[in-house]
């Protein structure tokens, strides 16, 4: 599902992210927050023609990266990623700067003087302690990369098998074949609300033991 | 030289910090001070939190943190044990993960890392709470694993930030004075950072006082205390430089160190009397020396005058004494010690109760 792939990536780009526009003092954090949350306030087809903009085989990045590279990302699977990350990954960036902001940071200078370097506090100490906060961002950032639609489809089309999401799925099903949509749409329902019992579930049980 | 020697200046936030410190291994320093005294800078000066900006911090000959030389061991690396004031146990690791923390951060094997932590849950008196998670002990205990889990690391130096002002008056009695003999069996110098002149002068050996930034006075709980009334040498007195401590009002006559006497007029076995604003009750009177332990420890008792322990002393009679806190550290008050109480019969107001 590239709605979970996205969501790595995410997590991957996004929680460094967060650290650094939570913890690092530089010039431009301004900016660097103003275009991470842009996708947030962006209409997602927007945000599709920015990518192709940007990504496309003769855009500003996706220029160089085919020349060199040979790679073009648009209309492929992971444009798909791509575009729903650029959509989703806000959700998991600002969360976890606010959770990163929020903790006790106290408890990372206690680690210090135990013996925890900077580079083992972060895995030790600062991740569980906002554990929470993670779980919470990524399962926003995975449902809104799971319905992602007007970027995904301007920037990645909608070929069946390639770049065809569920959602673009029950769009052309809505066409053509009503039943399917309806049944396409109820299994997004359950996958939906499933996530959000199982993780609902380990959140209550996690507190009670906590 | 052995022990800590330290030249700290520090500026944190605006605050300038100048001061000297200077314990010996085994020995207990108490700083005191006021809200704002650079008192935790001072503690994030030496375990490092805190670069120097000018000054010298060495312990046990070895130089910590020398800004003219370019030498800065950052936290991680210095053989400083924490306990902080809230204790800042990790919410996410179980009671004996905490301890073993230091351990593991230093690449110590699980299992071996375990086993020591054990250990030292074991000797700090809280063994049973191993598998707990930390929120769960009550505040003394919580105390005890901060302190398993900062000794835990084989520190060269502890300190101490306000580690008994997170408890509830009636376990910081108890508290105290574990602490006090956990930093004794320690052995090496240990800095305690309270604002509480009473458990600055129960649990160190030596005192510094400090007051914006600066070290205003000291030395002994005896040699420091005396000057304590004064508000310009005291800054945190009452919590408020402009407020001198009240002056004596317990009977002077209530010395730890003599015997208890029974007035001949006292007609029954039963008898209370009133002393000062306060009343004494006991429930048998002895002609004889009375020969009483000393029960909960002294303790600070609420709502009371700052400057006064009150040690619950069982025994027959039980007695409730008023002392101060020099007379606590000199005669070196603890729970369960045998001490010896006087009432001058004269002084005595003695009627039946009911």
């Amino acid at each position: 599902m590239t709605a979970t792939a996205a969501t790595a990536f995410s997590f991957v780009v996004g929680v460094p992210l967060a650290w650094l526009l939570a913890r690092a003092p530089f010039r431009g954090r301004g900016l660097v927050r103003a275009r991470v949350t842009l996708p947030v306030v962006l209409p997602p087809v927007v945000g599709g023609v920015a990518l192709l903009l940007a990504f496309g085989r003769r855009g500003l990045v996706g220029k160089y990266l085919y020349e060199w590279t040979g790679l073009s990302l648009p209309f492929t699977t992971a444009g798909v990623i791509v575009a729903e990350t650029f959509v989703a990954m806000p959700f998991l960036v600002v969360t976890v700067e606010g959770a990163l902001r929020g903790m006790d940071r106290r408890l990372e200078d206690a680690a210090a003087t135990l013996g925890a370097s900077r580079l083992l506090v972060l895995p030790r100490v600062t991740l569980p302690a906002i554990a929470p906060s993670l779980v919470a961002g990524a399962v926003l950032t995975w449902a809104r990369a799971l319905g992602e639609f007007g970027a995904t489809i301007t920037f990645a089309g909608n070929f069946p098998g390639r770049t065809q999401t569920m959602p673009l799925a029950v769009y052309v099903a809505l066409e053509t074949d009503l039943d399917g949509a309806i049944a396409l749409s109820l299994v997004l329902l359950v996958v939906s609300v499933a996530v959000l019992v199982l993780l609902r579930d380990r959140w209550l049980g996690g507190g009670a033991a906590a | 030289m052995s022990g800590l020697a330290a030249h700290v200046i520090a500026t944190h936030g605006g605050f300038q910090l100048d001061v000297d410190v200077e314990a010996a291994p085994g020995e207990v320093l108490g700083i005191l001070g006021p809200n704002g005294a650079g008192k935790t800078t001072l503690l994030r000066v030496l375990s490092g939190l805190t670069p120097l900006s000018e000054g010298r911090v060495e312990l046990s000959g070895r130089v910590l943190d020398d800004p003219t030389a370019d030498v800065f061991v950052p936290p991680e690396r210095r053989p400083v044990g924490v306990v902080f004031q809230d204790y800042l146990l990790f919410p996410h690791l179980s009671v004996l993960e905490n301890v073993a923390f230091s351990a593991r951060a230093r690449s110590v094997p699980k299992q071996k890392a375990r086993r020591r932590a054990t250990e030292w849950l074991d000797r700090l008196g809280v063994a049973e709470l191993a598998g707990r998670r930390p929120t769960e002990p009550s505040g003394g205990q919580a105390q005890r694993v901060a302190l398993a889990r900062a000794l835990a690391g084989d520190p060269g130096l502890v300190l101490l930030d306000e580690p008994l002002a997170a408890l509830g008056a009636g376990t910081r009695l108890t508290v105290r004075t574990d602490l006090r003999r956990h930093l004794v069996g320690f052995g090496g110098p240990a800095l305690l950072v309270t604002h509480d002149p009473i458990e600055a002068m129960v649990l160190a050996d030596r005192l510094l006082v400090m007051d914006g930034g600066r070290a205003v006075q000291r030395g002994t709980p005896a040699e420091v205390e005396p000057d304590a009334r004064a508000p310009t040498t005291w800054p945190g007195w009452s919590g408020s430089t402009s407020t001198a401590a009240p002056p004596v009002t317990a009977p002077s006559s209530w010395t730890a160190g003599a015997c208890c006497t029974r007035p001949t007029s006292m007609p029954a076995d039963r008898c209370s009397w009133p002393c000062g604003r306060r009343r004494w009750r006991c429930t048998r009177a002895g002609r004889r020396a009375a020969r009483a332990t000393c029960g909960g420890g002294p303790g600070r008792r609420p709502g009371a005058a700052r400057d006064r322990v009150r040690g619950q002393v069982a025994g027959l009679p039980s007695v409730l004494a008023d002392v101060t806190p020099a007379a606590v550290a000199e005669l070196g008050l603890v729970a369960d010690r045998a001490v010896w109480i006087s009432a001058k019969a004269r002084e005595l107001e003695v009627y039946p109760t009911a």
